[in-house]
C-alpha cells in the first residue's frame, strides 16, 4: 500500500511542478485507458497532456490553404497492469510528445518518447490447501524496472470535451537485478478535455 | 495449429516442459473431478500398474469401500513418477515435474475434505529464456509473457501421492509382478505375472504405459478388439529422456530452447530443452535439467552408457556456452525412460485425435483403461492430472455397471 501511494505521491508531484504550464493552458486532456503489454496482461492507465508548446502551420495542398496546429507536450502517468496470477505491477511513466492536428479534421497523431519506472511485484511461491485447493499464501518478492518506450497514437475529437485515441508503444524494461526484455503495449482509451482558468 | 493441439504439445506429462500461457490457463475450465458416483458394483477390481492413474483409481475405489488390488511391475510405486532425494539438497523429478493446471487441481485429484494438509507451489514463470538456434545463442526473454506453470517447491510429485494417496492403497499393492497374461474371456478376469502367479477379479483397470500394449507385452484373451488395435495405432509413446547435472557455477539462463519459438511450440515431433532445475527452490546449488522427448530424445537415449549420454550433453552444452559446462560440472544424474523397464519411452504423442474415444472405450464391461493417454479432458492428456482424471471416470464407469 505504502508504495501504492508513493507513485500516487510522485505523480501529484509531477503534476505540481508542471502548474507554471498548466496555468497558461485553458483545456487539459486527462486520459483513461485499457493498457495491456502484449496485448493480454490488463491494467489501466491514467493521464494528463500538459503542453509545453503550441503552434500553427500552413499547408498547401492542392491549391487549398491547410491549417495544422502542432503542439509539444508532456504526459505524465500513472498505471496498473497484471499479469493474472504471476506479477502486478505499478507504473510511473511520463512521455515527451509531439502532436500533429489538422483543423479540418477530427482525427490527430502523437509521436513521443516515454520513460517509465514499473513497480512488479511478482509471485514466486505460493501454498495450497489440498482439502479445499484454496491458495492460502503467497511469497512475493518485488522487482524494479525502467522503462523507455517509442508511442504513437492516433485519435479522434468526437466532441468539444471527448476524444477517444489507441496508442501503440514498443520499449524495454530494463533492470540492474534482472535482465530486461522488449515489451509492447496496446492502449484503448477516452480522452477528456478539463477545462481549467487562465490565471 | 488448434489450441488443443498447442497445449497437448506444450503440456507434456511431466517429463514434458510446457509452454502453457498463463492467458489460455486462465481461460481454461479446472478440470472436474466428479465424486459422487452411482455404485452398482460390489465385486473385486484388480488395477495393473501403480503409476499416477493406478494409484489413483485405488484411491478412489478405496473411498466407495470396494476391493481391489493394484498389481505393479516394477519395485514400487511411481511409474513415470519418480523423485531422486540426494542428488541436490532439494527432490528433483526425474519424471512428472510440472503441474499443467490451476494449483487446485491438486486439492481435485485427493478429493477429500478431510485432508489437513498445505503444498507449497513455485509459480514455474521463467525470467530468461534463450533460444539455441543455428549455432546461436539468442536472448527471447519477452516470452516469459507467455509462459507459466507451476512446480513443487520443496517436494515433488512423488511425495504428492506418497503422502496423500499412498496410504489408503499401499496394503493392497504388489510389487515386481509384470503382468504378461490377461485373460477376461470368463466371469471371472485371470491376470497372470511373468513368474505364473495368478490374480483374480470381477473387473479390470488396465494403467500400464502406452508401449507395454503397443509392443504387446501383455497377452490378452480373447484379443483385443479389431478397433481398439486400430485406435492404438494413432497415438505414439516416443523417446524420452532427463537429465540432471550439477555445476559449481551458473552459465546458463532459465529456460534454452532447442530451435526457434514456433518450431518448439509446432514440433509434433518432440522437444528438447535445458531448464533451470533449482528455479525458485530454496537451494545454492546450480543443477541444470535437460528434458528430451521424441525425435530429439533419440540422440541422448540411444547411447548405452550414462557416460556417454553425460559427454554428449557435455559436449553439445559446451557448444552453447564457450566450453563452461566441462569446466564447472561436478556430477550428473540420468533417467533414460526409453530404456526404464516397463515405461519404455515418455508419453503419449496422438498421431490421431479421433482414436481418443475408441483408446478409452472398457471392453465388455471388464477392461477400463487409465492413463496419461486416455483423459477425457483433452488439454489434459499426457499430464500426471490427466492420468488422475482418466482414473476418476474409469472408475465411475466401472461402479456404474452398465452392460456395454
Amino acid at each position: 500500500m505504502i508504495k501504492k501511494i508513493r507513485l500516487v505521491i510522485l505523480f501529484a508531484a509531477a503534476t505540481y511542478l508542471t502548474r507554471g504550464t498548466m496555468a497558461q493552458e485553458k483545456e487539459i486532456p486527462i486520459s483513461l485507458s485499457y493498457s495491456a503489454p502484449y496485448f493480454i496482461q490488463p491494467g489501466f492507465r491514467l493521464g494528463m497532456e500538459l503542453a509545453q508548446k503550441r503552434w500553427e502551420a500552413v499547408k498547401e495542398r492542392k491549391g487549398k490553404s491547410l491549417n495544422v496546429t502542432k503542439s509539444l507536450y508532456i504526459q505524465p502517468q500513472v498505471g496498473f497492469y497484471a499479469r493474472p496470477r504471476v506479477h502486478n505491477n505499478w507504473l510511473l511513466n511520463a512521455e515527451l510528445g509531439y502532436k500533429r492536428k489538422r483543423n479540418d479534421k477530427k482525427g490527430y497523431s502523437n509521436l513521443s518518447v516515454g520513460l517509465g519506472f514499473v513497480q512488479r511485484s511478482q509471485i514466486l511461491s505460493l501454498t495450497v490447501d489440498l482439502s479445499s485447493g484454496e491458495i492460502t499464501d503467497k511469497d512475493r518478492e518485488t522487482q524494479n524496472y525502467f522503462m523507455p518506450t517509442v508511442n504513437y497514437e492516433m485519435g479522434r475529437i468526437i466532441s468539444p470535451k471527448m476524444g477517444w485515441f489507441t496508442k501503440l508503444s514498443l520499449g524495454a524494461l530494463m533492470a540492474t537485478k534482472q535482465e530486461g526484455h522488449l515489451v509492447l503495449i496496446y492502449e484503448l482509451g477516452l480522452k477528456y478535455n478539463l477545462k481549467l482558468k487562465s490565471q | 495449429m488448434t489450441r488443443q493441439e498447442f497445449l497437448q504439445r506444450s503440456t507434456a506429462l511431466g517429463i514434458g516442459l510446457p509452454l502453457l500461457s498463463n492467458l489460455l490457463l486462465g481461460c481454461e475450465d479446472e478440470v472436474l473431478f466428479k465424486n459422487d458416483f452411482e455404485v452398482n458394483f460390489s465385486g473385486k477390481v484388480l488395477i495393473i500398474g501403480a503409476g499416477a492413474a493406478g494409484m489413483t483409481a485405488g484411491h478412489v475405489l478405496n473411498k466407495y469401500g470396494i476391493d481391489f488390488e493394484i498389481v505393479e511391475a516394477a519395485a514400487g510405486f511411481g511409474g513415470r513418477v519418480k523423485k531422486i532425494e540426494n542428488f541436490a539438497d532439494f527432490p528433483i523429478d526425474l519424471g512428472a515435474e510440472w503441474i499443467h493446471d490451476k494449483p487446485s487441481i491438486l486439492a481435485k485429484l485427493i478429493s477429500d475434505d478431510r485432508v489437513n494438509a498445505n503444498v507449497e507451489l513455485i509459480d514455474y514463470s521463467p525470467e530468461t529464456i534463450y533460444l539455441w538456434k543455428n549455432d546461436k545463442l539468442k536472448k527471447r526473454n519477452f516470452f516469459s509473457n507467455f509462459y507459466g506453470e507451476y512446480k513443487f517447491k520443496d517436494t515433488t510429485w512423488f511425495d504428492f501421492f506418497e503422502r496423500h494417496i499412498v496410504p489408503g492403497i499401499a496394503d493392497r499393492t504388489v510389487f515386481n509382478s509384470p503382468i504378461v497374461q490377461i485373460d477376461y474371456s470368463k466371469d471371472k478376469i485371470v491376470a497372470t505375472t511373468t513368474n505364473g502367479h495368478v490374480f483374480q477379479a470381477d473387473k479390470l483397470i488396465l494403467t500400464v504405459p502406452l508401449t507395454i500394449l503397443k509392443q504387446n507385452r501383455i497377452a490378452f484373451t480373447p484379443a483385443f478388439p479389431q478397433q481398439k488395435v486400430e485406435a492404438l495405432k494413432g497415438v505414439d509413446m516416443p523417446d524420452g529422456i532427463k537429465v540432471f547435472i550439477e555445476f559449481s557455477e551458473r552459465f546458463y539462463p532459465d529456460i534454452t530452447f532447442d530451435g526457434g519459438l514456433f518450431e518448439n511450440l509446432n514440433d509434433d515431433k518432440g522437444a528438447k530443452t535445458y531448464y533451470d532445475a533449482a528455479f525458485r527452490k530454496d537451494t545454492n546449488k546450480n543443477v541444470l535439467g535437460l528434458f528430451a522427448v521424441g525425435i530429439p530424445a533419440t540422440p541422448y537415449t540411444r547411447h548405452e552408457t550414462e557416460e556417454e549420454i553425460v559427454q554428449y550433453v557435455l559436449d553439445e552444452l559446451d557448444k552453447i556456452f564457450d566450453g563452461k559446462a566441462s569446466k564447472f560440472y561436478v556430477k550428473h544424474i540420468v533417467q533414460n525412460w526409453s530404456k526404464e523397464s516397463y515405461i519404455l519411452g515418455s508419453y503419449s504423442h496422438y498421431v490421431d485425435y479421433n482414436v481418443r474415444d475408441e483408446l478409452r472405450r472398457p471392453i465388455d464391461g471388464k477392461i477400463y483403461f487409465a492413463g496419461e493417454t486416455y483423459s477425457p479432458d483433452e488439454n489434459a492428456i499426457a499430464t500426471v492430472h490427466g492420468a488422475g482424471l482418466s482414473a476418476y471416470v474409469a472408475v465411475e464407469d466401472l461402479l456404474k455397471n452398465e452392460s456395454i
